[in-house]
């Protein structure tokens, strides 16, 4: 009786993750992501998201580069509405790509033979947290077999860098917003988020790369 | 058999006629061949009770059907895995994995040891286990799909959509029975009835609704076994 119990309780747990998951999906949605991953849209995509990436990083760097400005002509005010303004820039542009990060996750998993996934560089980071970050994705690394493990932990590390990096830049501007005379110190801070949310980037736009390119291997 | 139990009984054999019929108007039999049996064997079971009751409203008829049906759903869970997963290395693999996994699981709760009694004793102690293990493969393959989000034709899924849960009610409908006799009953057998006939409902509307499938890559064709068998997909 109790084996009985526990088999139907279960299963009724497992139905109901079957279910909601049924539910959330779309047909279509399913179509349009495999026309993704087995045609050359994938590669349009990548071109696309490329240049979509690169100017809006280009806006963050304007922003930035005219806080130092403001900064050395001695205009505080002008520097924080700068600062204020490059935040926001980092604020909306992270959750963008946390989604397509998201969205890799769930494309990985349409592909049987994954490539082989390098880990990331500590040395391409020059925030602490980040670098950190870093060294843990290669102590990780070392402990997953499967090339699709690997990849799954690249976007999750991805995933979680994103997470820091717009922490840090809020928390940064919010303390010179309280003490403006600590501008002067958080502004290497910023600028060296502005140069890791670059290269988060690229890992990013790579990690895409690899996506479709083991896609091809695995077709020939 | 009372006119609530005929009633039930006449309804599921209307329905699944209508998807029989629905099935062979859209050119949907090839969908599932396992599927297709399963539903014919219904019919015929169903319609030699309803019309027959004296010699085939018997607990040895009922044995007999439950069990036959009981294995056609099973080849049924195996057809559709092979049909959506078969063609994809890790989904293939994974597949494999779990059907092991749970055929294991029945062959242990099959070995279990049952209280002591009668034939029929032993075959309300069996027939649930079976199904609930038959629940659990429909699930793996569902869950297996939906996590790699490989494409499905509506009448796979709606063959997942409506046995997986209504298994789960057919499991709880004969437990009560085999537990509690006679008092529940007549619970048991409206439970299960309702919803079977509300599956088949289900699986009728389906078959005979006109709706565009998505249109896949070329590049898929090769992977998904269905498409050769279902014309227009």
């Amino acid at each position: 009786m109790l084996f009985w119990i526990i088999a139907v309780g279960v299963s009724l747990v497992v139905l109901a993750i079957a279910v909601y998951a049924d539910g959330k999906r779309n047909e279509k949605s399913v179509a349009r992501d495999w026309e993704l991953v087995l045609t050359q849209k994938g590669r349009h995509e990548l071109g696309l998201a490329t240049e979509r990436i690169d100017a809006e990083l280009e806006l963050v760097d304007l922003a930035y580069e005219q806080a130092h400005g403001a900064h050395v002509r001695g205009s505080r005010e002008e520097a924080l509405e700068l600062l204020d303004m490059g935040c926001e820039l980092i604020e909306a542009y992270c959750p963008t790509m946390l989604r397509a990060l998201t969205a890799m996750s769930v494309l990985s998993r349409m592909v049987a033979v994954m490539a082989p996934v390098p880990p990331m560089r500590p040395r391409a980071f020059k925030l602490r947290q980040l670098v950190q970050l870093a060294y843990l994705h290669r102590f990780l690394n070392q402990f997953l077999v499967s090339t699709k493990e690997r990849f799954r932990l690249r976007l999750a590390i991805l995933t979680r860098g994103f997470v820091m990096l717009r922490r840090i830049v809020f928390r940064s501007t919010r303390r010179v917003h309280a003490v403006p005379h600590t501008l002067g110190d958080e502004l290497p801070q910023l600028d060296d988020a502005r140069r890791d949310i670059r290269t988060l980037s690229e890992e990013s736009l790579e990690s895409l790369r690899l996506l479709l390119t083991s896609l091809a291997a695995e077709r020939r | 058999m009372n006119s609530v139990q005929a009633a039930y009984t006449a309804a599921s054999i209307l329905a699944i006629a209508a998807v029989l019929a629905g099935l062979r108007a859209r050119h949907l039999l090839r969908a599932s061949y396992a599927w297709d049996l399963y539903l014919l064997a219904v019919l015929v079971g169903e319609s030699l009770i309803l019309t027959w009751p004296q010699r085939f409203y018997t607990f040895s008829f009922w044995q007999v059907k439950e069990t036959l049906y009981g294995v056609l759903k099973l080849a049924t869970a195996v057809e559709l895995g092979l049909l959506t997963l078969g063609s994809f290395a890790g989904g293939r693999r994974r597949a494999q994995q779990w059907t092991l996994a749970l055929l294991a699981l029945t062959l242990v709760a099959v070995s279990l040891p049952t209280p002591a009694g009668t034939l029929s004793t032993l075959a309300l102690e069996m027939q649930p286990r079976l199904a609930n293990a038959t629940a659990l493969l429909f699930a793996a393959v569902w869950l297996l799909v939906l996590y790699y989000r490989v494409p499905l034709h509506r009448i796979h899924r709606a063959i997942l959509r409506g046995l997986t849960p209504y298994l789960l009610v057919f499991t709880v409908a004969v437990r009560l029975r085999g537990t509690f006799g006679v008092e529940l009953l007549d619970l048991a057998r409206s439970l299960d009835s309702s919803a079977y006939v509300a599956m088949c409902l289900y699986w009728a509307w389906e078959a005979w609704r006109r709706t565009p499938e998505p249109a896949y890559p070329a590049e898929l064709t090769p992977y998904l076994a269905w498409r050769a068998r279902i014309p227009g997909t």
